[in-house]
């Protein structure tokens, strides 16, 4: 008795081990057949012309303020020319606008990614270093960023919405000499390209108009420490210090040097200019602070992407974001008109580009594919930046 | 008025951030013979707790501080109970302990940049005046005066507690021979949580500090980090006396160094100081004592 029991357990055991293994076979099967069944639609879909554009921005640290709303300039940019399915953005971080964080950025959007064209980096230094990578392959990159004037000649597919520093860099520099201020110190960021740029405009600008140089001073990308070298500014008897860097580091120097009992006026970049968080840093020292910006144009464009922008994420459209919108809306249109290859792209961005009414003003590319674009200068009243004449 | 008792005043402000962070990497370092790369995320996150509390949360200035302090401690024990207690139970070795404490930096670093945001912030509200005092012809504001008798005070009591009381000399003892300290009795586990308790909320105090002098960032420990163990290797390693020294006399060659070469060169000279005495002098100015 007990042995037929057991004799059955054993063969229903057996039998359900097969049923199980019938099972496991058919799902094999099917996941087999489901996974090559899309792995042939996607390849027909990537010759059906899928735009692919990927993105480098700086996403984590502190100039992530600029990357996140450069992110989402494209982001609206691609939703209003009605191209969210035809268009795959890839974004990747830069991690903090460094050339090397770029490089590996690009290789991998380059190589793995395929993609049509690059939508930045926002840093002169990392735009240099990427353009040897994108130049060989006709990759172009539109930038709303990456100021320096030395972009111009590093490539034939380089496009930029936002124009040179160097008309603002002489705006303020000219401003500042007819205010009175004659022995200018310099102190500046020396691992970003744009800014030393800017500072030697600047320079030359001040010289130009009859002022003299006292002082230059550099630091590092991570300082946040100024103290020494503002002693020695203190020492040199200047009466107006040009502060050449990002938002963080020329608002601690100015509350470093302020309370070092540094009474002189300071000079910023457009880096700080409609940055929300320059103040959170800098606070009550960044009163009376001048500083270049780009001309915010009093037109339809301007206005409606402004409050566009506001109404989709929520927040204002900070620094950089109206030239990141065009850069994208133009791409878009010109990979439109044209076609999805590189001089394709070339060609449509110099056809489009023309008299174009962008968000942030009127663009024509010139043949080097930039902008010009006028300047003015701003000085901080009461926490925020108004135009001064 | 001349530029060098300025850049002194600079150079003893550099020092004393730096050492705040020496002293507890010591402490540790005295009582486990092992870099607790953690330390420096540890530091970041007492001034991200002020932030949290005293910032958005509006609570009290001398609460958010006490939590703050209170808070890396914690977090210091904490790493301590979970991560390197079981590993050196299992004898791992130096270097298992050294990669698991890097681990454990870049998980801190990482929750950080989630809950914060990656964003720089400073704990000082624009609406705090900052006092200034002249010192023998250098400004310091009230914040760096506040960090220098600081770093001095916990010196001093580190020290006191060292020669004159029984857990400074039970540290020693087990900082001299572990397995030894064991057989006469102590309890060495106990006392190693204990000791990454007091060097976290030192550590705490340093973040809470630099957050009032220029801010915060999520990944601002590493360079402190860097300091502190360059600073203590310079000075002895495991020295109480030797951190502090060190990190001042590292506060003096860079600010020396900004003044005489250039700005860019301030890392360099750290790190180069660094190779230096690690050929010629591994075991520090004054050595582990």
């Amino acid at each position: 008795m007990w042995h037929c029991e057991v004799n059955k357990l054993i063969n229903q055991f057996v039998t359900m081990q097969k049923k199980i293994k019938t099972v496991l076979s058919i799902i094999v099967v099917a996941l087999v057949l489901w996974g090559g069944y899309a792995m042939a639609t996607n390849q027909k879909g990537l010759g059906n012309q899928t735009i692919t554009i990927g993105a480098v921005l700086p996403l984590s640290g502190d100039l992530a303020v600029y990357g996140e709303g450069a992110k989402n300039a494209a982001i609206m940019a691609i939703e209003d020319a009605g191209m969210k399915d035809s268009v795959k953005f890839i974004v990747e971080d830069d991690k903090g606008c460094a050339p090397v964080g770029g490089v590996s950025a690009a290789q991998k959007l380059l190589n793995v990614d395929k993609v049509n064209a690059i939508y930045g980096p926002m840093c002169s230094s990392e735009a240099l270093s990427v353009a040897p990578l994108t130049e060989p392959l006709k990759i172009p990159m539109v930038i709303g960023a990456a100021t320096s004037k030395t972009l111009s000649g590093a490539g034939n597919y380089i496009f930029r919405t936002i124009a040179s520093d160097s008309v603002r860099a002489y705006a303020v520099a000219n401003y500042a000499y007819a205010k009175g201020f004659k022995k200018a110190a310099f102190i500046f960021d020396s691992s970003q390209d744009a800014l030393i740029q800017e500072k030697n405009d600047a320079k030359e600008a001040f010289m130009k108009a009859g002022g003299e140089t006292v002082l230059e001073e550099s630091f590092g990308a991570k300082d946040v420490d100024f103290k020494t070298q503002l002693s020695k500014i203190k020492n040199s008897g200047a009466d107006v210090i040009f502060v050449g860097a990002f938002y963080k580091p020329t608002a601690l120097i100015i509350k470093q040097a302020r309370q070092m009992n540094i009474n002189v006026q300071f000079v910023g970049t457009d880096e700080s200019v409609d940055v929300k968080e320059f103040f959170a840093v800098g606070g009550n020292y960044l009163e009376g602070v001048i500083a270049p910006a780009m001309v915010k144009p009093d037109t339809e464009e301007a206005k409606s992407f402004k409050a566009r922008y506001k109404a989709r994420f929520g927040i204002d459209a900070t620094i950089y974001t109206a030239e990141g919108y065009d850069a994208m809306a133009l791409l878009l249109k010109a990979i439109k008109t044209e076609g999805l290859g590189g001089d394709q792209i070339k060609a449509g961005l110099l056809k489009v580009g023309n008299n174009y009414p962008g968000a942030s003003g009127i663009i024509t590319f010139n043949s080097k594919g930039d902008v010009e674009k006028p300047a003015v200068v701003k000085a901080v009243k009461s926490g925020v930046f108004e135009e001064v004449k | 008025m001349g530029i060098i008792p300025q850049i002194i005043a600079n150079s003893i402000i550099a020092g004393a951030i730096y050492a705040l962070v020496a002293l507890g990497f010591n402490l540790i370092y005295r009582a486990t013979n092992f870099f607790n790369l953690a330390h420096g995320a540890v530091s970041v996150v007492g001034g991200y707790i002020v932030f949290g509390l005293y910032r958005l949360l509006g609570l009290p200035l001398w609460i958010a501080i006490i939590c703050g302090v209170l808070g890396s401690g914690v977090v210091g024990y904490v790493l301590e109970k979970i991560l390197f207690l079981p590993l050196r139970k299992r004898k791992s070795s130096q270097m298992v302990l050294i990669v698991a404490s890097l681990g454990a930096f870049t998980i801190i670093q990482a929750v950080i940049a989630i809950i914060f945001s990656s964003q720089f912030q400073t704990l000082f509200d624009s609406s705090m005046e900052t006092k200034l005092y002249q010192i023998g012809g250098g400004i310091i504001t009230q914040v760096q005066l506040i960090i220098l008798i600081a770093a001095l005070l916990i010196m001093g009591t580190l020290a006191w507690v060292k020669e004159r009381t029984m857990f400074g000399k039970m540290v020693s003892a087990i900082s001299d021979d572990a397995v030894v300290a064991r057989i006469v009795g102590i309890n060495t586990n106990k006392l190693i949580g204990r000791v990454f308790f007091i060097g976290s909320a030192i550590a705490g105090f340093a973040g809470i500090m630099i957050g009032f002098d220029t801010g915060l960032e999520p990944t601002m420990g590493m360079s402190l980090l860097m300091k502190g163990v360059i600073a203590a290797i310079v000075g002895g390693v495991g020295n109480i006396y030797g951190g502090v020294l060190g990190a001042f006399l590292l506060g003096f060659a860079e600010n020396f160094g900004v003044w005489q070469v250039s700005g860019e060169w301030k890392d360099a000279i750290a790190f180069a100081i660094l190779i230096l005495f690690l050929i010629f002098r591994p075991k520090g100015i004054l050595g582990k004592k």
